[in-house]
């Protein structure tokens, strides 16, 4: 569960151009969006082709992405779940 | 109706010129734009993490508008301000980039974050927002720069007051190149800048009390600067 965290903030990094940031200052159960990683709608979008191309997850409903990009730890443990799926 | 120049940018090159005067150039070899536009807001000190996401032509236009110094004179109402650009390019460069994402059937991956620069307007409203410009704006796409009418437009805005400022220029940017020519103009003179240099290409232009006035062959010299 730690390698994917990190990789996943590694991935979220380049996807969203997060410059000047490196995985240890993103914690883990800090929301990512407003006041945390201050992520945007677009930035959401940009969540939702991450999962997909990176591993093959599809959220069909977007409005599903508000718990699951809540945290790094809630977007782990979704991915975790899909994968033991 | 007389109107001024407040202070002009030049980015090319691997160049910055601020009000005529060489302020950065870039020594290394030759930088890819992403390279050297970041180093020129380093360089200047910028603080506006939105600018790590936005496409090259926006960030184009927003180092430039950053250059300006407008909130040295910048005592208008929001729907006072206007901007007006033109380019020749489009968003052409940006709109390659979501093309490519969505070639391959099999690879079809569009980035929404590139999806949403794929007009030049976009890149006025990233200006609109740095600098809560809420009047007059448009984008015109031109085959080269066109200082008579952009300065006959951009007139016609103040003579009928619809703006009491306004940013405008030139912000061409494609595969090969990019090129800046950035101004602001307002009725007032206070806070203009001043031409004490009596070089010639600066000798040549149309002045009141050492102001530049804002009209067509004064745009076109400071554009070949």
């Amino acid at each position: 569960m730690e390698d994917l965290k990190l990789k996943l903030k590694e991935q979220i990094i380049e996807a969203l151009n997060l410059e000047g940031m490196s995985p240890a200052e993103i914690d883990d159960a800090a929301p990512m969006f407003g006041e945390g990683l201050g992520l945007d709608s677009i930035d959401a979008l940009e969540l939702i082709v991450l999962l997909e191309k990176n591993y093959s997850i599809r959220i069909e409903d977007p409005k599903d992405g508000r718990a699951i990009f809540e945290s790094i730890n809630t977007m782990a443990a979704y991915i975790q779940s899909k994968q033991i799926a | 109706m007389k109107t001024f120049i407040q202070h002009f940018v030049h980015i090319h090159a691997q160049k910055v010129l601020i009000d005529g005067v060489l302020r950065y150039e870039e020594t290394a070899t030759a930088l890819d734009f992403p390279a050297f536009i970041r180093n020129v807001y380093k360089h200047f000190e910028m603080q506006y993490p939105k600018f790590y996401k936005m496409d090259d032509l926006s960030k184009l236009a927003f180092v430039g508008a950053e250059l300006l110094n407008l909130k040295k004179s910048d005592v208008y109402k929001s729907e006072d301000k206007g901007i007006v650009l033109m380019n020749r390019s489009s968003s052409l460069y940006t709109d390659a980039l979501h093309q490519a994402s969505i070639a391959d059937k099999n690879n079809y991956f569009p980035s929404p974050a590139v999806f949403v620069y794929t007009l030049p307007n976009i890149a006025i409203g990233e200006l609109c927002i740095r600098h809560q410009i809420s009047g007059e704006n448009y984008f015109f796409v031109q085959e080269h720069f066109n200082p008579a009418m952009l300065t006959n437009y951009v007139s016609l805005l103040f003579r009928q007051k619809h703006i009491q400022q306004c940013i405008c220029g030139w912000v061409e940017l494609n595969a090969d190149n990019y090129e800046l020519f950035l101004y602001s103009v307002e009725q007032n003179s206070e806070n203009a800048v001043k031409i004490v240099d009596k070089s010639p290409i600066f000798a040549s232009l149309n002045l009141e009390v050492d102001h530049i006035l804002n009209d067509t062959d004064n745009i076109k010299k400071l554009y070949k600067l």
